[in-house]
């Protein structure tokens, strides 16, 4: 089988066998993960965008749909995290929900609109790390005052940005990639959530141009109550 | 018997001992070193963001083998199987017998692919295989057999 050997080596001739990076592999885990949403979830979504559009009232209202989007959609994944907590609504729009639930990686955090819903847990965030169900030593050595996402559902013109600020923070803004410093709206955790930290988010309408740029968040930065800069956290 | 939670050490150690194995056989997935590493990358990240869902019902290798083929199968859905189809004109303009083998390894049907590169790659056992792959050990059998019966084909052709 001589020759079948000399096949399966030259299926791999080059391999990149010295690239091995482990902090590469942590810093990916720290990323923002988007995933599709089902295909009947998405139909379920448009149709009832399509309610909105023909003026038909809609008794219920998108942020409670989309707790049922995400609960089904995270029951669907067995590979997630476990959650051991409701989900919990923080804020909403019109066609899009910031969710927060904790699980056994930490509190996480899901941006829900139709189509799309990325979502992010165990941000190194005092105050947001590993929960009582417990999962080994934390990723970082040190948790900071905040964490967030890059750009993220871009597809209705909007971008947004959200994430963990740490309960001593009183101001959250992001630095764009353009030199744009933008400000953040700030909510404090709903009791449901057991936690102290703070949450954030920031939607942005963007040019034609931008809407396709990946990696616009340059910073985070976080001030304290006396606007005092207290961390800035590069992406 | 207790269960211990995964940490990050745990994955870390993996990786360090085995990043060639899983490198090497998602290579030959994928037809492309650049995107085997990309691939490896995000499976490790995923391992470590998804380590509390660890059940412990098999080896946490194993767990993770699942995880990076996984997503290696979507970095060729995303490409729309353009794999199979290079393999195909590569077979057409190939002359030699190496050449020959090496577009049959990569038309060979998934599972016996998989059951292959990571027998020759990786040198797991066939209980290893049928843990990363989900399938029972008598299937990885199987798919092993069939694989060296549709390559001996070739060989024999040749030989004789």
């Amino acid at each position: 089988m001589t020759d079948l050997h000399e096949a399966l080596d030259g299926l791999v001739r080059g391999a990149p066998l010295d690239a091995a990076d482990w902090n590469d592999v942590v810093a990916r885990s720290r990323r923002v993960q988007r995933r599709r949403v089902p295909r009947r979830l998405a139909l379920a979504a448009a149709l009832l965008a399509l309610f909105a559009l023909a003026g038909t009232a809609v008794a219920v209202g998108f942020g409670i749909n989309f707790l049922s989007q995400q609960e089904q959609f995270h029951a669907k994944q067995p590979d997630d995290p476990q959650r051991i907590g409701p989900l919990v609504q923080i804020t909403s729009g019109h066609d899009w929900a910031l969710i927060g639930w904790r699980s056994n990686d930490g509190l996480c955090l899901d941006f829900a609109v139709p189509h799309t819903s990325p979502f992010f847990c165990g941000l190194p965030v005092r105050g947001a790390g590993s929960s009582s169900a417990g999962t080994g030593a934390p990723i970082h050595a040190v948790d900071g005052f905040l964490s967030g996402s890059n750009l993220v559902g871009v597809s209705d013109g909007k971008a947004t940005i959200f994430g963990v600020a740490a309960s001593e923070v009183a101001t959250v803004k992001v630095e764009l990639a353009d030199g744009r410093l933008v400000d953040t709206e700030l909510f404090d955790a709903p009791p449901a959530l057991r936690t102290d930290v703070r949450l954030f988010i920031v939607r942005l309408r963007l040019g034609a141009l931008e809407r396709t740029v990946e990696g616009g968040v340059h910073a985070f930065l976080a001030f304290d109550s006396d606007g005092r800069l207290i961390e800035r956290v590069p992406v | 018997m207790a269960l211990r939670a995964v940490s990050p050490a745990d994955i870390e150690a993996i990786y360090r001992e085995r990043f060639a194995a899983f490198v090497l056989s998602v290579m030959a997935l994928l037809g492309n070193g650049e995107d085997a590493l990309d691939v490896v990358q995000e499976g490790f990240a995923r391992a470590l963001r998804q380590r509390g869902s660890f059940r412990a019902e098999g080896s946490l290798e194993g767990w993770i083998w699942r995880i990076v083929l996984n997503v290696a199968r979507d970095r060729l859905r995303d490409r729309g199987r353009a794999l199979r189809s290079v393999s195909v004109e590569a077979q057409s303009e190939s002359e030699t017998l190496g050449d020959d083998l090496r577009s049959r390894l990569v038309a060979l049907p998934e599972r016996q692919r998989l059951a292959v590169f990571l027998r020759y790659y990786a040198d797991l056992s066939y209980e290893q295989i049928a843990e990363a792959l989900g399938i029972r050990p008598g299937t990885v059998a199987a798919a092993l057999h069939a694989a060296h019966e549709a390559l001996r084909q070739k060989l024999e052709g040749v030989e004789t």
